[in-house]
């Protein structure tokens, strides 16, 4: 189902080492979320032109642009591909990202 | 141990050097995803949440010292520092750049180990009883057996694309360590009233979306039966299982639709020809296997009479130890669930210290159980104070195997793509609850088992508490069923009432565990309690409001 009410940016696992990436303004493939390009709801971007073979399978996911320039993407699955997963607090990614050790409850919230 | 002969050495290497071709025509982008993720699932590579994820087969269970030193190399090396025994006698690295792998699978193949079948719809990594070869319970050793199978289904070509995946476990004993009857094909050892060896054959077990318990196809076949049925079982298999509806696909469903007696007959004509196509298993390969499986020259000890006055190696001995075929010695399990721990998780750092300790206090071989811990199996009786305080030295030796905090969990949405949700942190809560250990020895025998979706990999179906965890609009709950067990008296845990939320999940497993101490009866473990008085307290107590107008 189409979600219309938030934003979006689009994301990737990269070929080398399989790593979530995120497409920035200048076609870039990025490991911080809060880089991404943001588009509107209503936005569709035509990333298939960009992508070469060095991502796998993109795809567009809902996300919530908050203040400060922070990128939250809106389903759990999605925050744990952005942040790392909260089982090895080691692998944390991006500096700043919210506690994932937390109930999902809560980061939805 | 079994080692390679000639023939495996040049054939894991050939793979290697294949596909590291096949990797390198990835990268320069020769080749697309779609015609290269099937190549590298041959190669037991997958694509997870994070990154690629490679699974290692450890055939049966057996692992030698060298073998973990080598994973914990792999480990440093390639990947971070860390690997994740799984509930099907693998090692999983989380973390591998692609490029890396060929030379990973090299690294493997110096030590006679492989990726290969560890992932698509082909006979999967062959799996045993963790105490195989060493049990005071067992009619012979299963791992012979289990060899013999490994050898046959590894690229059988007419078994390369089945309709989906395809399981076989073996026990060499009837207390079921292995999980045989929630297996495709599950195979228990006995001995005819001749004391030959043969197998009751089970079909049609497994886990997942439509749990089943596997059904009895042969009360006894002789061992040199052995390979002609199995193809026959998988030829019809392969012929009419559904292919139209992954989810409908498994044997056992091929077992519900067709009819058991039905499906006996179709495999029954159909070993008329394998009989003769495949023929027996020659006395002489059996021999020459078994002498591959030999056991140690194990030193005659006078009986020994440990002298404990640790309470906490006292517990642990209870525990962590089991009964051993040679007098003087036992069979020793390292806990990979230290209190709040990842469940299977192992660092690099411990496989060296565990593989120096094997090698010091286990004829250095080892056993990975799907139960997600290590077994050491030759251990002296004499040596284990000196085991049990090194095994603490590396966090190895919490007093819980069976117990509560012995939790299997699978590692759920926090790496698996196919999750729903996470399966870790909830393991890892409930272990810190049940911090005190003599609680967990109070508590007595149990199995908590974890699911992060509906595929079971956690074997929360077969557990005394069974959790899975369910996606309910975005957030984390967790479906609790009871009553689940392995054995001969198998079952599939029931559902006792509606999904917990994480927040509330580790207070419900609380909830019942304390129902229980309430209502047993002596030294009754929890599946009893659970048998003679049935769910109702239980629910009673989980979803009070349902019952007020009874109280």
């Amino acid at each position: 189902m189409k979600t219309e009410k938030y934003s979006k940016v689009v994301t990737a696992n990269r070929l080398t080492d399989g790593a979530v990436v995120f497409l920035t303004a200048n076609n870039n493939w990025v490991e911080n979320i809060s880089l991404a390009k943001i588009l509107s709801a209503t936005e569709s971007d035509d990333v298939a032109s960009t992508v070469s073979f060095e991502v796998i399978d993109f795809y567009e996911i809902d996300v919530y642009a908050l203040p400060g320039g922070r990128v939250q993407p809106v389903k759990f699955r999605e925050q744990l591909r952005a942040f790392g997963p909260s089982s090895h607090r080691q692998f944390k990614r991006c500096l700043g990202a919210f506690d994932l050790s937390a109930s999902s409850a809560q980061v939805a919230a | 141990m079994y080692h390679y002969n000639d023939f495996d050495h040049q054939f894991v290497r050939d793979r290697a050097q294949q596909f590291k071709k096949q990797v390198d025509r990835r990268l320069s982008g020769d080749l697309t995803e779609d015609q290269f993720k099937p190549l590298r699932l041959m190669n037991g590579v997958y694509l997870q949440l994070h990154a690629y994820m490679l699974r290692v087969n450890i055939p049966y269970g057996a692992l030698s010292s060298t073998q973990l030193r080598k994973l914990a190399h792999i480990a440093r090396t390639y990947d971070r520092g860390y690997g994740h025994f799984t509930t099907r006698q693998n090692i999983q690295f989380n973390w591998p750049n692609l490029k890396d792998i060929p030379a990973i699978i090299n690294e493997l193949a110096d030590v006679e180990m492989h990726a290969i079948q560890s992932s698509g719809n082909c006979i999967r990594n062959v799996t045993a009883d963790h105490f195989s070869g060493v049990a005071a319970d067992e009619v012979a050793d299963p791992r012979v057996y289990a060899e013999i199978v490994r050898r046959w289904s590894t690229l059988h070509p007419e078994f390369t694309y089945l309709p989906r995946k395809f399981k076989i476990a073996l026990s060499g004993s009837s207390v079921d360590r292995a999980a045989v009857y929630f297996h495709d094909i599950g195979l228990i050892l006995q001995k005819n009233d001749k004391d030959e060896i043969g197998f009751k054959v089970l079909v049609g077990g497994g886990q997942g979306r439509t749990p089943m318990k596997a059904r009895l196809v042969k009360d006894f076949l002789a061992a040199p039966d052995l390979l002609s049925y199995l193809e026959a079982v998988l030829r019809v298999y392969n012929l009419i299982g559904r292919r139209d509806n992954k989810y409908k696909a498994r044997i056992k469903i091929l077992v519900h639709e067709t009819g058991l007696d039905d499906l006996k007959s179709l495999i029954d004509q159909e070993w008329q020809y394998t009989k003769i196509s495949v023929g027996d298993v020659s006395g002489e390969d059996i021999a020459d296997i078994q002498s591959r499986f030999k056991l140690p020259d194990y030193e005659i000890v006078e009986s020994h009479q440990l002298q404990v006055t640790d309470p906490d190696f006292a517990r642990w001995l209870k525990s962590n130890t089991h009964d051993h075929k040679q007098d003087g010695y036992v069979i020793a399990t390292l806990s990979l669930k230290p209190t709040g721990g990842i469940p299977g998780d192992l660092s690099a750092d411990q496989m060296d210290k565990v593989a120096d300790l094997a090698d010091q206090f286990s004829l250095s071989e080892m056993a990975v159980s799907h139960e997600q811990n290590i077994v050491f199996p030759h251990v002296k009786k004499s040596a284990l104070f000196e085991l049990w305080t090194a095994l603490t030295a590396i966090d190895l030796a919490t007093a819980n195997i069976g117990r509560v905090g012995d939790i299997i969990a699978c590692p759920g949405m926090d790496y698996c793509a196919l999750a729903t949700t996470r399966s870790i942190p909830v393991a890892r809560r409930i272990s810190e609850s049940f911090a005190d250990l003599d609680q967990q020895h109070d508590i007595g025998q149990i199995r908590v088992k974890i699911s992060g979706c509906i595929n079971a990999c956690g074997h929360h179906h077969v557990g005394d508490i069974g959790l899975l965890g369910v996606d309910r609009r975005g957030e984390e709950y967790y479906q609790i069923s009871l009553g689940g067990r392995i054995g001969e008296n198998s079952a599939i845990g029931t559902i006792v009432g509606p999904a917990f939320s994480t927040d509330e999940i580790v207070d419900a497993v609380e909830a019942i565990i304390e129902t229980y101490i309430d209502l047993r009866l002596d030294e009754e473990i929890f599946a009893v309690t659970l048998d003679r008085i049935g769910y109702t307290p239980f629910k009673i107590r989980l979803y009070p409001e349902n019952f007020h107008d009874a109280a």
